[in-house]
């Protein structure tokens, strides 16, 4: 098939540039491409959609391409790009715009008058944009589960007009602008930006964003395909690949909430599987397909479980049925520390934060899984007076780290090991 | 679905090219432009010859419209929906916008669908009537690049100043002003502690434009416990570039603000072990001092 830099499915490119995004250090032969065809298409569409944001390196074991950002001074995600390149057929795009201009204003036309519209604008005269009354159905009924138009009987016809539309946009501009970057879906923003006063450069756009993490742009038909579940209190079955990426597996489950983490962009959904109605976390990168499954009457007890697993997390880890672990890390924080007992208090989360004395702070939390809170307590090395847990394991891990960590820096540069 | 053609690049581009036409203005270097512009680097390629051959039938000779109207496209439901569901963010109140037009649809979402799990505490106050206003009129000043007159919360003399940007935080779901001052010094207030914020009559500077001054960090990362994705996806934000050393080894060469000097001492020190800091000197020296003093605690 010729190349094209439109595509028609999603999922595929998604994983390159997940890998060009955050990896950026592969070769063409490690991208395990069906051909090195197929990779160097994805790379060519890749730049066509990028531009600069493309990058090389020429290194001794080949090309590497990597996507460079700043999510800091973006003030659009680049990555909403990649969803304005779907592909289309010459009787799409002709459709589109001769339905327009002969629905234009609030002008109301039978199928057969729609059909005799388009024919009459075809310069061939052979009939050859659209063969058949069919046709021009289905792409109606399309365009009407779209929202673009209407239905309406009158009389004994039935008749199609353009849906109506009240929404003042241009007085959005500067919400849209914001929430296309800080909202769920942001992209969905993004394709508001041709209805509203154009924009071009960045600078003209008043907000920026500290650690905006752009890549969960990638799974938005994810999250929209389960969000309609949630919406609609149906179930789902998800495709998801395995972490080695080289199986799909699925799961039927009932989905009831999404977590997302702002310190890596993360995306979850916090569901309920029919096999095991244990709630389980599914990450949204990894899932490849949703399918609409069928109403579940038992919707909102399904919610409520996942919503009564929340209450021992500190982030996405731990099982519910098990016991918990206990926490406790006693901090020396002095006044000229004042930032530290600013962050301890606003990072706690389901912790608890006390005073012992002067300079004596005590945090304690009872959590599913205690290991997922190591990155946080090691953040307060330095100040640690003591750290005690019911999984001894996680002492004496962070003790072990720190010793190891300490010997990164005091032996050889060079030497990691 | 949110992949559909009728978002993409290439519908927007022809529409703005008939709506140039029936204006009577287009030519061939505007329909390039408008394509360069709206569409993709290589999208000069196709549409130019889709129009001009008549694929695409909607220009006549001399880039005349066959058209006769300028395509309008309602808004779909999916579009209408997730304006209805920004109508439900605590946030929406900064802005002057309501339901008119939405009431017969349903957000696509509501807050109590997502859970940031990770968010600190204390965020700003989006509903209080003082902070509001503060907000719109330095984002009036922002867009209008206009200098306001701020008076801090704190107290002290008013600063005339020239707003550059509000900056927005989901970590702590708060907005700084950045903005210039007249002896060229970049800084930041949290919008939170602005009191007043007065638009003033003055210069504007040459290059208004948001300014970061950025340093570099390098990293060396040990591919241990997953490590590799874990810091990778977590430093996705800024850009950067990765090469592999040797087997497991990688070194990461990332552009940072310096202004997050000692955030990103906290953040290379909660991976532990496996990632070592090469450079910049101060970063490491600050995240080996942590180390040392904990161990004297001990």
């Amino acid at each position: 098939m010729a190349y094209s830099e439109l595509i028609k499915d999603f999922s595929g490119i998604r994983n390159y540039m997940r890998d060009f995004y955050v990896f950026g250090f592969r070769h063409r032969e490690e991208f395990g491409a069906k051909s090195a065809r197929s990779y160097d298409n994805e790379r060519r569409r890749l730049e066509s959609w990028f531009g600069e944001d493309i990058r090389f390196q020429q290194t001794l074991s080949g090309k590497q391409v990597f996507l460079s950002v700043s999510g800091r001074t973006a003030a659009r995600n680049p990555l909403y790009r990649a969803f304005r390149a779907r592909s289309f057929t010459d009787g799409d795009i002709v459709f589109h715009f001769l339905l327009l201009d002969l629905l234009y204003g609030d002008r109301a036309l039978t199928l057969r008058e729609i059909v005799a519209g388009m024919d009459a604008f075809d310069p061939s005269g052979q009939r050859k944009l659209f063969p058949d009354e069919s046709t021009v159905r289905k792409k109606l009924k399309e365009y009407q589960s779209l929202g673009v138009v209407a239905a309406e009987k009158r009389g004994s016809r039935l008749v199609w007009r353009l849906a109506r539309d009240s929404v003042s946009l241009p007085r959005w501009a500067d919400c849209v602008a914001f929430f296309s970057e800080a909202a769920p879906l942001g992209v969905v923003g993004s394709y508001l930006s041709g209805f509203l006063p154009p924009r071009g450069a960045d600078a003209e756009i008043p907000f920026r964003f500290k650690d905006h993490y752009l890549l969960n742009a990638l799974d938005s038909e994810i999250l929209f395909r389960l969000l309609l579940a949630v919406r609609e209190r149906r179930r789902a079955v998800i495709g998801m690949w395995t972490m080695t990426g080289n199986r799909v597996v699925k799961h039927d489950i009932c989905p009831a909430r999404f977590f997302v983490s702002t310190s890596n962009g993360r995306q979850y959904v916090l569901a309920t599987q029919r096999s095991d109605s244990r709630p389980l976390f599914f990450r949204l990168d990894l899932i490849r397909s949703v399918t609409p499954g069928p109403p579940e009457p038992a919707f909102d007890q399904l919610r409520e479980q996942c919503d009564a697993y929340r209450e021992h997390l500190w982030g996405v880890s731990g099982t519910p049925q098990s016991t918990v672990d206990r926490l406790e890390m006693r901090l020396r924080i002095t006044e000229e520390d004042g930032e530290v007992l600013d962050r301890l208090l606003r990072e706690k989360r389901g912790g608890a934060v006390s005073r012992e004395g002067p300079d004596a702070w005590v945090f304690s939390i009872e959590v599913y899984d205690a290991s997922e809170m190591l990155p946080w307590i090691r953040t307060f090395t330095g100040h640690i007076t003591s750290l005690s847990c019911s999984n001894p394991h996680i002492v004496s891990r962070y003790r072990d780290d720190l010793n190891k960590t300490l010997e990164l820096y005091e032996g050889n540069a060079d030497d990691f090991s | 679905m949110i992949f559909h053609e009728i978002y993409g690049a290439y519908y927007e581009a022809v529409g703005r090219i008939i709506r140039a036409a029936l204006s009577g203005g287009l030519d061939r270097d505007l329909l390039l432009r408008i394509v360069r512009e709206t569409a993709f680097q290589e999208s000069v390629l196709s549409i130019p010859e889709a129009l001009e051959s008549g694929r695409w039938p909607f220009l006549g000779p001399g880039y005349t419209p066959r058209l006769r109207h300028a395509p309008v496209r309602p808004l779909t439901l999916i579009e209408k929906r997730w304006l209805k569901a920004l109508l439900q963010d605590k946030r929406v109140t900064l802005f002057n916008v309501d339901g008119a037009g939405l009431e017969d649809v349903e957000p696509l979402f509501y807050p109590d669908d997502f859970v940031y799990f990770d968010r600190n505490a204390g965020g700003d106050p989006f509903g209080d009537p003082a902070y509001i206003a503060v907000f719109r009129s330095a984002l009036e000043a922002v867009a209008g690049r206009k200098r306001v007159l701020l008076r801090l919360a704190s107290g002290g003399e008013g600063l005339s100043v020239f707003p550059t940007t509000l900056e927005y935080s989901a970590g702590d779901d708060r907005f700084r002003l950045r903005f210039r001052t007249d002896s060229g010094e970049e800084r930041a207030v949290g919008v939170s502690d602005i009191a007043q914020c007065r638009p003033l009559e003055g210069p504007v500077p040459e290059c208004p434009g948001v300014h970061y001054p950025t340093g570099e960090m390098v990293l060396m990362i040990r591919d241990e416990r997953n490590t590799l994705e874990r810091v990778l996806l977590h430093f996705s934000h800024f850009k950067k570039k990765t090469e592999r050393v040797s087997e497991g080894l990688y070194r990461m060469t990332m552009e940072y603000e310096k202004e997050d000097r000692d955030e990103m001492i906290l953040r290379v020190l909660s991976f532990g072990p496996t990632v070592r800091v090469l450079s910049p000197p101060e970063i490491r020296e600050g995240l080996i001092g942590k180390i040392k003093q904990q161990l004297r605690i001990r």
